[in-house]
């Protein structure tokens, strides 16, 4: 079983603290409201808005994604795909890679600045989302998919 | 068929139906804004045009586009492709390859078969082409068409055909010649027993109270219940018969309704086709392609089980979003003796070996089938038993009951039974059953879940994925004996029979 990029954690740290300094931008302006300009405005939405921001902080900054990498694994075989996740609750995948219909990767600005590729495998109903791949091993990946696929539609014909 | 085709005429007045359908509820905005001006008696002529004028641009602004649109739109069958085109500012055309072509349906709501029209859903397993309001006439000579187009153009020899998915057993059927052949006729007496045994209730139900709904007028029920006071001098027995004769009224609507949903149901086979006719108001015609079905689905509820009657479905996979049902289920048999409709089955899909599975869930498994919701039950029954109402436990209790009962009935029945490269499966919800056939090839994924509860007692969730329409149909076991649920796991596993195939090519 293969393990995605460790750069992964780093990377899922950054996007939530992202969403978290959000979130905290939103109670400090709330709260700058209330003492400040509008004193109407109930002040516990300050206080929420503060809850949300410990709460992503702790689990989703903090937690969350070393176990999430810790967890996360695939296989790609010759004829199928596996994927093992789920940290309470968890989950194994098994995709045939013959009813693969295509493969998407995916990258965003911080991906892309830390090198890394999600690769998306879509079947008739389906789709399977392998994170944070290195960039290299995840087109190596896709070709090989690619490959496997090819190869196999060929054989059958 | 082979030169461009128009649509029927009556689609220009379907144009300015929907132009009066998006207008609606603006309309009744400023009806209702304007209810004084109207209702003090003198409106002058001056408003009424105005009004009027208003309303004509409205329609002409929304209609128009839809109006132009149909006036413009052409399809006809050319080189084995099915080609449809329309548009008014941008064109666009739409070419179909008639061999992936699965289901050809049409519909004929009680408004199209006044003018002899019909709706017409062509789906394959990517998009779809849904045309509303073609002739009658002319959407039979397409399927027929079609139907010999799929059956001629398969014998011949597919020169990198690599994009037919499903490509499985494709020639298994190829050679019956026979015209068509009718499998199934419902005769009164099963359809009567069907709306019976359907929840013909819930139907009316649902009808009634959409419809109160829709129109604000709570005050009818209160009303009738007033009736009923009125009448009967004891308050508990005027309850008692006001709701007595509305589930009584409700019921026998409710399978009025059904009866004439499946009015004269049959099912026929043509070539590799399914073909399925019902209705007495709104006629319904679908047709599946026997190659493209991605696996057997047998229901039962209880009440039906108990007097052995069952249903069959079965799913196809389609992309297109513009299809009515998207889950791509296609009920071949509403309601059929079960000794029929194994014979049926075994007639239509002579590779797949159906057999019903006997429950496999272990005796440390049947707990949880209910214990989600026997928890969330004693909370709300005590919450409310606390703050509004006394004899809520009551209530409480009976619900509890039927539920456990539901879950000792879902653990007894589920189970799985695995014959070579198919596996039957029984899952069940509430006293209804769902059997699914699958076939190893149609299998797009196995998903194995478990928690450290489940880990400790042994157990395991397991869901196998097939394709149909954009969702998937999924057939989950809960709570199996983690020996099965590796036998399930090794058998979807063991998939593609290609595997050594070409990994020796390397």
């Amino acid at each position: 079983m293969q393990k995605i990029s460790p750069k992964a954690i780093k990377v899922w740290r950054i996007r939530e603290g992202i969403g978290a300094a959000v979130v905290l931008l939103l109670a400090v302006a709330a709260l700058v409201l209330t003492l400040f300009v509008w004193e109407a405005f109930p002040w516990w939405i300050s206080l929420i808005l503060f809850i949300i921001f410990v709460y992503i902080a702790v689990v989703h900054v903090w937690l969350l994604p070393g176990l999430k990498y810790k967890y996360f694994r695939f296989q790609v075989s010759t004829d199928e795909i596996r994927i093992h996740k789920g940290i309470l609750i968890k989950e194994k995948h098994a995709v045939p890679l013959f009813r693969v219909q295509n493969i998407d990767t995916s990258v965003g600005p911080l991906m892309k600045r830390y090198g890394l590729k999600g690769v998306t495998l879509k079947t008739s109903a389906e789709s399977i989302h392998i994170p944070e791949l290195e960039s290299d091993e995840a087109d190596m990946i896709r070709n090989d998919i690619r490959k496997l696929i090819n190869e196999n539609t060929r054989r059958t014909q | 068929m082979y030169s461009p085709q128009k649509l029927h005429p009556i689609a220009y007045l379907g144009s300015v139906v929907n132009g009066i359908k998006n207008l609606w509820i603006p309309l009744l905005i400023v009806l209702f804004q304007s209810r004084e001006a109207i209702f003090s008696g003198n409106i002058s002529m001056k408003y009424i045009l105005i009004a009027g004028g208003v309303l004509i641009l409205a329609i002409v602004l929304f209609g128009g586009m839809d109006f132009l649109n149909k006036y413009r739109t052409r399809f006809w069958i050319e080189d084995g492709k099915f080609i449809y085109k329309d548009g008014v500012i941008t064109n666009r055309e739409k070419e179909l390859d008639v061999r992936r072509i699965q289901s050809i349906d049409f519909s004929e709501p009680i408004f199209h078969r006044l003018f002899g029209a019909v709706k017409l859903d062509i789906t394959t397993p990517g998009d779809g082409i849904k045309i509303d309001t073609i002739k009658k006439s002319q959407a039979i000579s397409l399927q027929d068409i079609l139907y010999d187009e799929k059956s001629y153009i398969r014998d011949e020899v597919e020169a990198g055909a690599s994009s037919e998915w499903p490509r499985v057993t494709e020639d298994e059927h190829g050679t019956q010649e026979t015209a068509s052949e009718v499998l199934y006729h419902m005769d009164g007496k099963s359809l009567l027993l069907m709306s019976m045994t359907s929840g013909a209730l819930g139907t009316f139900l649902a009808l009634v109270f959409g419809f109160i709904n829709l129109i604000g007028a709570n005050f009818l029920i209160e009303r009738y219940f007033d009736y009923f006071e009125d009448a009967v001098a004891s308050i508990a027995l005027a309850i008692g018969l006001a709701v007595g004769l509305f589930i009584v009224v409700g019921y026998a609507i409710g399978i009025l309704i059904m009866a004439m949903k499946y009015y004269k149901y049959s099912l026929e086979m043509k070539h590799d086709d399914l073909i399925v006719e019902y209705g007495l108001l709104e006629k319904k015609h679908q047709s599946v392609n026997i190659n493209r079905v991605q696996n057997i689905i047998v229901k039962d509820s209880i009440i039906r089980r108990m007097i052995g009657y069952y249903s069959l479905s079965v799913t196809i996979t389609s992309d297109s979003l513009d299809s009515e049902d998207i889950d791509g289920t296609v009920d071949l048999l509403p309601f059929i003796k079960r000794d029929r409709l194994y014979e049926i089955v075994q007639h239509i899909f002579p590779n797949y070996h159906v057999e019903a599975p006997t429950g496999k869930v272990p005796g440390r498994g049947y707990r949880r089938y209910f214990q989600v919701m026997t928890a969330i039950l004693l909370i709300v029954t005590a919450v409310v038993q606390y703050f509004w109402f006394d004899y809520a436990w009551i209530i409480g209790l009976v619900l509890i009951l039927v539920f456990v009962a539901s879950g000792i009935y879902s653990a007894r029945n589920s189970g799985y039974a695995i014959h070579g490269n198919e596996i039957n499966l029984m899952t069940v919800g509430f006293f209804k059953r769902s059997h699914y056939v699958i076939k190893q090839e149609k299998l797009i994924e196995a998903e194995w879940v478990y928690n450290p509860f489940l880990r400790r007692d042994d157990l395991g969730i397991i869901t196998l994925v097939t394709a149909a329409g954009i969702l998937g149909s999924r057939a989950t076991l809960k709570f199996i004996d983690q020996q099965d649920i590796d036998i399930i796991w090794n058998w979807a596993e063991r998939s593609t029979s290609h595997a050594e195939d070409f990994s020796e090519g390397d």
